[in-house]
């Protein structure tokens, strides 16, 4: 059964087709990456699946429900959590409160005005907290964060829904290498055990074929390839849009 | 109206656009690279009337006239330099907004100067020489100078677009407008950059001003009234282009001739008075202007700049001490009628500084939390007042009613207007707001036979036993406390933690399923509601209102209290708003340029206090803890 | 320690008390002085307060001069009125409570002075309205306690209304500023009219807003409207701004105007030489009158401030001549003798004699009509005459009428 269906989904910017096309499914508990070169697509496939974008034509289906043309918040109520590119929190917020506030969300609870925050979830949200390592620094405010914690207690804040699928817009942008590693087993550690489902893009190969179950690549708006990392690897249109671009996989690392 | 009166209104209309455009390309040409919403531009542009007025009639002649437009918008480019260097720059880092407070300040200097430097009396200027007569147009007689205005606006248009197009100087400006991080980046000297441009919104509203004295006297009243016009002109035209502040000040000053021209129309025994709609005509094409295209004719979205000032702390609850403290305050607010026996005034100002605590703390809730900053929250004030205020005129309503009515209506004013104002943000938002308040003032202005027109609603008196000073002080002390902690109450609830997140980032807090939108809305809503028992409170307090519970100065005064404070702390509308009211109530008291006294009161808060008073105080405190806490 | 939070809110209670502690101020002293409260919009309508002030200073001095009143010398505690009816009311009610007086006067602007009438009536305290025209503060919201000096917007009308009937032209256009002033003005010049010319026609009504009239597309659209004769309302920077735009454009050319205060050398002067020739007016044609008790105080004012009255120099200096002969009849300064003796009372001014109606509290000072003219570069008014405002007030009776009967 298939968590995510993503059906002939298109998208075009004043002509320009930035997405064409594009089908494919997501399984339940899967890890799958979703790769290409700078402009094949990859965010604007990801916006429209997070609701910030609407679609030309094509549909996005999870778990039965169509989810064209719902808000990111009903997307979200609907048990998918997201990441983004550029993580950052509720500044004026301590950590602790930032994941309280996704799960005065999750519950319902936006319109009291009466019961401090504070005091809402607290023991769930220091779980989550402790689940990605952040528990230490609980009450600290959040805008104190080094980046790699940011990244953490955004992890943290996606979780609070107790999504089924996570939607993760290249999760280890910005990070150092080391870092880069520890935060996607430490995703991969929390999906398997807790059966999420994942799609992320990443340019980090090394990451990509190190972690995902399975790739799907996109390069000028259409699906090129779908399969495990050594069928991508071997596959000859990847190596194409990737070597033939003069962007080796290896130089695009570096850059990084 | 024929068709030959028609188009010859318009070419008044072209003639009155010019002037409305040299003062808004300034502000907008200000506002785009620097972010400051500048106050004093109108005082600028007053300045310029005067210095042209002196060059014009001591030198007199066409070198006096035409020489001194130049010589004038040349110095008050200068004062605009000395400006940016001696004032501004100081506060680049503060909180949002905050710069506004300094110019704010400085209108009330610069107003006083110019009564001191020129005196009281209205100074007309000589004609323009060269320009006196007027030439046959369309049967009519057209001034020549009002030819000369037409022309001369398009050519300094053009002229400014050239400046913008051809100089290193106008490309930076243009990249700051779009990106000022990016340009910050490029290791531009952003000093430099920012002093030019000062400058050149300067000589613009200077030589606007210098322009006018041909047409109109010099008078202490203009800064005001320029601004008002400017800030929309700007707004509907895009914050940041030219030739949007071009367009817009066409548009505006075609419909005022266009309803001047109309003057008085019946509709089968139903007669309208166009000509009274000059009064909103601006705002409503503001309004209208706003809710279809939000960021103005010719505007781009603006890219969120990113804060400067460092974010606020988080919230934390009250300790056990500042819950003591808190109640120190309350047990003195209560004894206060013993202390009054002695001097009564103090009780008079006490309800006074009541009000304005509750309004400014009403105003901070969307502006602080919220991140909504409104420059119309005296719309709910005032409906709150006119809402008790007509219960007991014309249904002679009990006081409790009546108090009990200035909420809802201001509740359903901020409901309506709201449901408007959240869908923008930033300065698109705060100008939507004016525009409601203006059209709600100009509402009550206008509809003499319910709210009594300009002279507004007599006879407000409280009712047994709240007919005295004391118990009255009760009634607003006991209703002020219930307003200020509620309000601290919703903001430490998830709904406070709610608008924050909807401040803080959008588009994350969209991402955790909030409905930014509607908290927001709603949190506008609360705001309106309590500033309306204020608004109720202030009309029984005063025993009249009149339109200008609605005014803009109204909505001023609680933006500076609010600023003046420290938007990024709870406390800081409390502190604002009772230092701004006694020390307003002591200035004028003291001294005749009591103005300009105040502003520069306010200008060395500024500068002493860049994230206002009670955020230069935890600063100050937060700073000697972590070193003693270093030292040990 | 203490945490910085509790700091703060402590630094607000001491802001708070601190703060009204200010205005605790002096106790009242023991009385050797009368204490008259006075206030005004001294910041936005300097060009007419400030010679008003000039005015009241001259009658204190002269006044004290010749000893006082009832042995005790007269002191002015004079307030800015921030301009807004609400501060007005603070700043009366700071007067009356924190100084102690229980007389005020002054005020300019309409909805203020309306305000401080709505005010003396609840707190009982003697007020004299100085200078705010509207007819509310001695008709429908009129009160026992409040007196108004200047001849109101009615009366300035009324005045007018001879020389509008008499140029028997048939198109009338009128401009006003957009405000209470101005429409009353502009009703009451439409009824009056109408009720002795009864086949007058009003062509169009330009009402522009106070302070901003967009003065070139006005005097088009009324020429537009081909009157044969325009009543005008506008004061201040306004009319000078009507004025030149309509020199420039020949709308006044052969019409009748008949203007409202623009004979006033608050606003005729700022036009200079541009002064409208032959505009019908009622104003103050301060070197002109030659009245034996005009001139002592010409000479008075010009040799105290080497400066020419303006009419805000005879409000502010009748203002306080008024009081000082009240309080003299009244023998006191007792609130109801206070009132008691200002109906009916009469007295002396550069304008000649007057009093205050027992009937509406309106005080009958009148104003002079006449025709502007040009003299050495500058406006003035020839042909004119005093009218005594006595003449143009309706009836005792008619005003019972108008107030309202809770007295």
């Amino acid at each position: 059964m298939s968590d995510l269906a993503i059906r002939s989904l298109s998208k075009s910017f004043g002509g320009v087709r930035a997405v064409n096309e594009v089908s494919f499914d997501i399984k339940r508990g899967e890890f799958l990456a979703l790769i290409g070169p700078n402009g094949a697509g990859k965010s604007t496939c990801f916006n429209m699946i997070n609701g910030q974008l609407p679609p030309d034509s094509g549909e996005i289906w999870f778990e039965g429900a169509k989810l064209n043309g719902k808000k990111p918040r009903d997307i979200w109520r609907l048990g998918i959590g997201r990441t983004f590119q550029v993580a950052a929190t509720f500044n004026s917020m301590t950590v602790v409160e930032n994941v309280q506030m996704a799960l005065i969300s999750h519950a319902n609870q936006v319109y009291r005005l009466w019961k401090p925050a504070s005091s809402l979830h607290r023991t769930r949200a220091l779980e989550l907290l402790a689940q990605v390592g952040m528990q230490d620094a609980a009450d600290r405010p959040s805008r104190e964060l080094a980046y790699g914690d940011v990244k953490r207690v955004e992890l943290a804040i996606a979780l609070a829904n107790d999504p089924r699928l996570l939607l993760m817009d290249e999760p280890t942008a910005g990070m150092a290498p080391k870092e880069r590693n520890d935060l996607i087993a430490l995703v991969k550690r929390l999906v398997i055990e807790k059966g999420i489902s994942v799609l992320f893009t990443e340019h980090s190969m090394d990451v990509v074929f190190a972690f995902a179950d399975r790739i799907i690549v996109l390069a000028r708006g259409r699906l090129i390839a779908d399969g495990d990392a050594k069928s991508i690897r071997d596959n000859p249109q990847v190596r194409e849009v990737y070597f033939g671009t003069g962007k080796t996989f290896q130089k695009s690392e570096a850059h990084r | 109206m024929s068709f030959n009166a028609f188009l010859f209104q318009a070419l008044n209309g072209l003639s009155a656009a010019s002037g409305l455009f040299f003062v808004a390309a300034g502000l907008s040409l200000i506002f785009g690279v620097t972010r400051i919403v500048n106050i004093a531009h109108g005082s600028l542009y007053m300045i310029g009337t005067y210095i042209a007025y002196s060059v014009a009639t001591k030198v007199g002649g066409a070198v006096g006239f035409w020489g001194g437009i130049v010589l004038t918008a040349l110095l008050v480019a200068l004062i605009g330099a000395a400006i940016e260097i001696l004032l501004l720059r100081r506060i680049y880092r503060a909180p949002e907004l905050f710069q506004l407070l300094a110019t704010f300040a400085l209108v009330l200097v610069i107003n006083d100067a110019t009564l001191w430097i020129w005196g009281p009396e209205d100074l007309l200027g000589p004609r323009a020489p060269g320009l006196t007569g007027s030439i046959e147009v369309l049967g009519r007689r057209l001034p020549t100078y009002d030819i000369f205005l037409i022309f001369v606006g398009p050519f300094v248009l053009w002229m400014l677009h050239l400046a913008l197009a051809k100089t290193r100087f106008g490309r930076l400006m243009r990249a700051a407008t779009q990106d000022r991080e990016m340009v910050g980046a490029l290791g531009v000297n952003q000093a430099m950059l920012f002093t030019g441009v000062f400058a050149l919104g300067a000589l613009l509203a200077g030589l606007g001003g210098a322009l006018q004295i041909a047409r109109e006297p010099a008078t202490l009243a203009t800064d005001l009234i320029v601004i008002g016009d400017a800030f929309v002109v700007v707004v509907v035209g895009g914050m940041g282009s030219i030739s949007g502040a071009y367009l817009a000040a066409v548009i505006i000053a075609e419909v005022k001739a266009l309803c001047i021209g109309l003057g008085v129309v019946n509709f089968g025994g139903f007669t309208v008075n166009f000509s009274k709609l000059t009064l909103v005509a601006e705002f409503l094409v503001m309004a209208a202007v706003l809710i279809a295209r939000p960021y103005g004719l010719l505007g781009r979205e603006q890219v969120a700049v990113r804060s400067v000032a460092e974010p606020e702390e988080p919230l934390r609850p009250a300790t056990p001490a500042t819950k003591i403290a808190g109640l120190i305050l309350l047990v003195v607010l209560v004894c206060l009628p013993l202390i009054a026996k002695s001097s009564p005034y103090t009780l008079v100002l006490g309800i006074d500084v009541l009000i304005a605590v509750l309004f400014a703390t009403s105003l901070h809730f969307i502006m602080g939390p919220g991140g909504m900053h409104s420059f119309g929250h005296a719309a709910y004030f005032g409906l709150g007042a006119y809402g008790a205020a007509l219960l007991v005129k014309w249904f002679a309503a009990p006081m409790g009613l009546a108090l009990a009515a200035a909420p809802v209506l201001a509740l359903v004013g901020a409901l309506l207007f709201g449901w408007f104002a959240v869908r923008l943000s930033g300065v698109y938002l705060a100008m939507l707001t004016l525009a409601f308040a203006q059209i709600v003032w100009a509402a009550v202005f206008q509809w003499e036979t319910l709210t009594g027109g300009s002279n507004g609603v007599l006879g407000i008196w409280p009712s047994a036993p709240f007919d005295t000073r004391g118990p009255f002080y009760f009634l607003t002390l006991a209703l002020a406390a219930l307003g200020v902690l509620l309000l601290r109450k919703f903001l430490f609830a998830p709904f406070g933690y709610a608008m924050r997140a909807g401040r803080d980032s959008p588009l994350r807090a969209e991402a955790i399923g909030l409905d930014v939108k509607r908290v927001h809305w709603l949190a506008f809503a609360i705001a309106g509601a309590v500033c309306g028992i204020a608004g109720g409170l202030f009309a029984f307090a005063k025993g009249s209102i009149s339109p200008e519970t609605i005014g803009v100065s109204r909505s001023i005064d609680g933006l500076v209290m609010v600023l003046l404070g420290g938007i990024q702390t709870l406390t800081g509308p409390i502190v604002g708003a009772s230092v701004y009211a006694v020390l307003q109530d002591f200035m004028m008291r003291s001294t005749e340029y009591w103005r300009a006294l105040l502003g520069g009161i306010i200008l060395l808060l500024v500068l002493a206090f860049p994230s206002g008073i009670v955020g230069g105080f935890v600063k100050l405190i937060s700073r000697r803890n972590t070193t003693s806490k270093a030292a040990s | 320690m203490m945490t910085a939070r509790s700091l703060h809110s402590l630094a607000i209670a001491g802001t708070l008390a601190g703060a009204l502690t200010l205005s605790f101020g002096h106790a009242a002293r023991a009385q050797d002085t009368i204490k008259i409260g006075e206030l005004n919009s001294y910041k936005t309508q300097t060009a007419f307060l400030d010679p008003y002030k000039k005015g009241w200073e001259l009658a204190i001095e002269q006044i004290n001069a010749k000893g006082g009143v009832l042995g005790k010398k007269l002191e002015v505690i004079s307030r800015d009125d921030g301009s807004t009816p609400g501060d007005a009311v603070r700043v009366a009610d700071e007067l009356v409570t924190r100084e102690g007086v229980n007389i005020i006067a002054g005020t300019f602007l309409s909805h203020i002075g309306l305000a401080v009438t709505e005010f003396a009536g609840k707190k009982k305290v003697f007020f004299l309205a100085a200078e705010p025209l509207t007819d509310k503060i001695t008709w429908q919201n009129g009160n026992k306690y409040t007196f108004r000096l200047r001849a109101t917007t009615y009366m300035q009308v009324a005045m007018l209304m001879p020389a509008a009937v008499a140029a028997k032209k048939k198109r009338w256009a009128l401009v006003y500023p957009n405000f209470e002033y101005g429409q009353a003005a502009v009703a009451t010049f439409k009824e009056m009219l109408k009720a002795q010319q009864p086949d007058v026609e009003f062509v169009t009504e330009q009402a522009p807003p106070l302070g901003k009239v967009d003065a070139g597309a006005v005097v088009q659209a009324i020429d537009d409207a081909k009157p044969d004769a325009i009543f005008n309302v506008l004061f201040g920077a306004d009319f000078s701004k009507l004025v030149r735009e309509g020199t420039t454009r020949g709308v006044f050319k052969d019409r009748t105007v008949v203007s409202l205060l623009s004979g006033e050398p608050e606003y005729l002067d700022p036009v200079k030489e541009e002064a409208p020739v032959g505009w019908i007016v009622t104003g103050y044609p301060w070197d002109k009158i030659k009245t034996p008790e005009y001139l002592a105080f010409l000479t008075a004012y010009q040799k105290k401030y080497n400066d020419y009255p303006r009419l805000g120099s005879i409000v502010g200096y009748v203002t306080m001549t008024s009081l000082a002969a009240g309080i003299a009849k009244a023998g006191s300064t007792d609130t109801d003798k206070l009132i008691a003796a200002f109906e009916g009372l009469k007295l002396d001014s550069p304008f000649g004699p007057f009093m205050y109606r027992a009937s509406d509290h309106q005080a009958t000072m009148g104003a002079y009509v006449g025709k502007i003219a040009l003299e050495g570069g500058k406006g003035t008014m020839a042909d004119f005459k005093y009218v005594d405002g006595a003449t143009v007030l309706p009836s005792d009776a008619e005003v019972k009428k108008l107030r309202p009967v809770t007295e």
